[in-house]
């Protein structure tokens, strides 16, 4: 049953990716090319697989959007560049998904509280430090599960 | 020169700061219950912190400690409690084997958690070979707090447990080695440990407060296999040898151990809606006759050389109500599990519960002229738990054991039942 839905989820994945645009693309192979996974690419990937964007999106869009809903305020900076951490991470998958977590992020909603949902959730592998950068496909892993825990709800 | 040495320091160490990530957080917990047994409410409140910094992948850090006030019908307890103190980290850049280190105070396991779960200081070093990952680790027990001590008691350390005025657990040297081959068809693993106690009491102590009582130095082999049958049915056994020496320095003799325990685990998970979990857990642990000891914590008989009860390195009871500790005990535990909702969570357990032989087991209320029957009594549990929110959780837990009346004297059905609350900051 697990492998199914595995196997489903990386079906439905890879037709996001396929989806994608040239320009996108050559986005994805620079952002698997790098060892930590950068705060743009990053923040592109969830925000287009919610549909808050359009897929031929720029990473600028994605960045513009977090400023417009006020999403950024929690977050360091919005240098594309950077590395993203495992707690913007966590709060970006909240946020964007309106997700509900525990009574201290329902309190103080941020990274620090998000990722400790997330781990809660185990939607991100590894250590749960707030701070720690990632893998670019820790958060390809982290998105597909978020999306098999959003098809679930549906 | 040592001016420089002192700025190349103090630069390293705030830049080491600069670059570390750190978390911390809390956790409150309550556990309130009432047992017909012991015809007493107990409370147990604890406020702990932790808090972690991670510097590099080699150097890292990791403090939970806690406050603890506890209550029962008489007495009321302020325990401070530090149950984990260490640093971690892996060499891999250094010896490039992966090699994984924590040196500090930890929870000290054994893969099965039945003869090793206890907090000790000490160091854990694992080598995480791709076809056999071996752990070893030394600990020692006698820094720990003797309240927040988990390990099982010689007499000697139950007199010294009487004691108001003592404050550290009783001082024992543990050692083991682990390691766990995966590469079997059918994901199919097998784990060997080897785990051995050295008790570091002084016959001067013994002589001093407990006549009669001795040192307990016990050594065990455990081999396992676990897998499963299908993708929904899992299965674990283990077999466990123990050997041992227990030394009497007055009057002097020696006595040696030779003992022994399986256990086993099923765990079906059936494809139905509400997650349902039906699992059947099995343990079986030797035990000694009256004539080779005159109770749990008594005596070696006269004509006695050897003794047969298992005694594992830390404590652990079956069931709420009857709790019952391994050696010369067998219990078999029928367990079905259901989530009517995604945060509710109900329990029902079964618990059946026989000794090995006519003998002490950890229910001191049984003796010698109590009767000879093996079966000791049925167990009933019901526990529901409900985690609304991630960091909230709440438990209400109930029992009612019904004794053998042949063995034990009491028969009037026992009962507990209490509550338990957890909130995460």
């Amino acid at each position: 049953m697990k492998n199914v839905s595995f196997f489903t989820l990386f079906f439905m994945f890879f037709l996001f990716l396929a989806n994608l645009s040239a320009q996108s693309n050559e986005m994805m192979d620079q952002f698997f090319s790098n060892d930590q996974a950068d705060l743009g690419t990053s923040t592109y990937l969830i925000l287009a697989s919610a549909g808050k964007i359009e897929e031929s999106s720029s990473i600028e869009d994605a960045l513009l959007w977090l400023e417009k809903e006020d999403i950024s305020n929690m977050m360091i900076n919005l240098d594309a560049g950077r590395d993203i951490t495992y707690g913007e991470l966590a709060y970006l998958m909240m946020e964007v998904y309106s997700i509900k977590g525990g009574l201290m992020y329902s309190i103080f909603p941020g990274p620090r509280y998000a990722a400790r949902e997330v781990a809660y959730r185990k939607w991100i592998s590894g250590r749960s430090m707030p701070g720690r950068s990632l893998k670019p496909n820790e958060v390809v892993n982290a998105l597909m599960q978020l999306i098999d825990e959003m098809e679930k709800i549906k | 020169m040592k001016k420089f040495l002192i700025v190349f320091l103090l630069t390293s160490f705030l830049t080491g700061i600069a670059a570390a990530d750190y978390d911390w957080g809390g956790i409150f917990e309550n556990n309130s219950e009432y047992s017909s047994l012991d015809e007493e409410l107990t409370q147990y409140n604890r406020m702990a912190f932790w808090g972690r910094g991670e510097f590099s992948p080699e150097l890292n850090i990791y403090a939970k400690g806690a406050y603890i006030f506890a209550y029962d019908d008489e007495d009321v307890e302020h325990l401070p409690d530090l149950s984990a103190f260490y640093l971690y980290g892996s060499l891999d850049d250094l010896f490039s084997t992966g090699l994984g280190y924590r040196v500090g105070r930890f929870r000290f396991r054994d893969p099965g958690s039945l003869i090793l779960n206890s907090t000790a200081d000490g160091f854990h070093l694992s080598f995480p070979g791709k076809h056999l990952p071996v752990t070893v680790g030394v600990g020692f027990t006698g820094l720990v707090f003797i309240d927040s001590s988990e390990i099982s008691m010689s007499p000697a350390d139950e007199y010294e447990n009487l004691d108001d005025d003592a404050v550290l657990a009783t001082p024992r040297l543990i050692q083991y080695v682990s390691g766990r081959y995966n590469d079997l068809p059918g994901g199919t693993s097998l784990t060997f440990s080897l785990i051995a106690q050295e008790d570091l009491r002084t016959d001067d102590f013994i002589e001093d407060h407990v006549s009669g009582s001795g040192q307990l130095h016990t050594q065990y082999a455990r081999l396992a296999v676990s897998g499963r049958f299908s993708p929904d049915l899992f299965y674990s056994v283990s077999s466990t040898l123990q050997t041992g020496q227990y030394v009497i320095p007055d009057p002097s003799d020696n006595y040696n151990y030779l003992a022994g325990m399986a256990h086993g685990s099923l765990e079906y998970y059936p494809d139905f809606d509400m997650n349902p979990l039906l699992s059947l857990e099995l343990l079986c642990s030797s035990g000694d006759s009256w004539s080779n000891r005159s109770g749990w914590m008594g005596n070696v008989g006269d004509d006695t050389d050897m003794l047969h009860r298992f005694t594992p390195v830390s404590k652990s009871g079956k069931g709420t109500v009857y709790a019952a500790q391994p050696g010369n005990l067998i219990y078999a535990d029928l367990s079905s599990s259901l989530k009517p909702l995604e945060t509710v969570q109900l329990i029902l357990s079964s618990i059946t519960f026989f000794r090995a032989v006519d003998g002490p087991v950890s229910d001191t209320s049984i003796i010698e002229a109590s009767g000879d029957g093996l079966y000791l009594g049925e167990e009933l549990d019901f526990t529901v738990n409900w985690r609304p929110y991630s960091d909230l959780g709440l438990a209400l837990n109930s029992g009612v054991f019904f004794p053998n009346s042949a063995v034990i004297a009491d028969d009037d059905p026992q009962f507990s039942m209490g509550g338990y609350f957890s909130f995460s900051f």
